[in-house]
């Protein structure tokens, strides 16, 4: 039997630490979406970039008190998701000082095909 | 039958790679829920999201999303057809499931496209020991610390 396609979800991540209550909810949107069978890719862009840091990912909390951002992170990519993010003009970026869950760094003109190309698009 | 302290009633059948219970009903269409095992891996469940009746699931893609304790996971049909029918009471009662899931706890029900054929995949009370077994030895399931194992289980 042919598998009917998963539809393709893009989340533009905008939010970082200077509005932490904002920053799990992508990650967990991205964990039920892809508990539905989507194919989601998590797209770290602006201030968001700051959430593959490994001292901002493993401290900033949405809630006081609440597991840290990684542990969201790492919930999305249990469950399938892709996490990419946006190479800065500019900045040197090594990969190995980023967390282990980004899966690559890319380009604007890469975000742009993918917001064309993806079923849907959103902005959290 | 009794499984590492854990229920498993000898009438219904099982997918144990699913930690799903199933229950050939007398029209051809088989129910489904979480055994008392899924119940022990998730823990507590806070929601239970299933996918819209009529929709036409194929075998290991999700039919639901299984909200528990900070993380989810996806409640995959060990065999494929279309939903006939979701369970309504969890939508606002999602506990049910641990409360009861063999009986009001139960998930969805199904239209099988082939259960003649799927049918023996999925073996009947007892006979279904071994696989149940072998399952939890794969997870390491720890009876006295399942809910902190559900966190990690994958």
């Amino acid at each position: 039997m042919q598998q009917s396609p998963s539809p393709r979800v893009l989340i533009l991540v905008a939010s970082g630490p200077s509005t932490p209550a904002r920053c799990a909810a992508p990650f967990h949107i991205a964990t039920l979406l892809s508990c539905m069978d989507a194919e989601v890719t998590l797209y770290l862009t602006g201030e968001a970039t700051q959430l593959a840091h490994p001292e901002v990912a493993a401290t900033l909390r949405a809630v006081d008190g609440g597991e840290p951002l990684l542990h969201f992170i790492r919930n999305a990519k249990a469950a399938g998701a892709r996490l990419l993010m946006c190479r800065q003009p500019g900045a040197q970026l090594e990969a190995s000082a980023l967390i282990a869950e980004v899966d690559d760094i890319s380009s604007g003109g890469e975000l742009a095909q993918m917001i064309l190309e993806y079923e849907r698009v959103l902005t959290l | 039958m009794n499984v590492q302290g854990l229920e498993f009633p000898d009438t219904l059948r099982y997918a144990p790679e699913h930690t799903l219970w199933l229950r050939e009903e007398a029209d051809g269409s088989v129910t489904l829920g979480l055994t008392a095992y899924g119940c022990a891996l998730y823990g507590q469940i806070f929601a239970f999201t299933p996918k819209r009746v009529g929709a036409r699931i194929e075998r290991d893609r999700s039919f639901g999303v299984v909200e528990f304790a900070k993380a989810a996971s996806s409640a995959r049909c060990p065999l494929s057809g279309t939903l006939l029918a979701v369970n309504e009471a969890l939508l606002k009662r999602p506990g049910l499931i641990n409360q009861d899931c063999y009986g009001e706890g139960w998930m969805v029900r199904l239209q099988p496209e082939n259960w003649a054929a799927a049918r023996d995949a999925f073996p009947l009370g007892e006979a279904a020991q071994p696989a149940i077994a072998e399952r939890m030895r794969l997870d390491n399931f720890d009876p006295a610390n399942a809910h902190v194992q559900a966190l990690q289980w994958k």
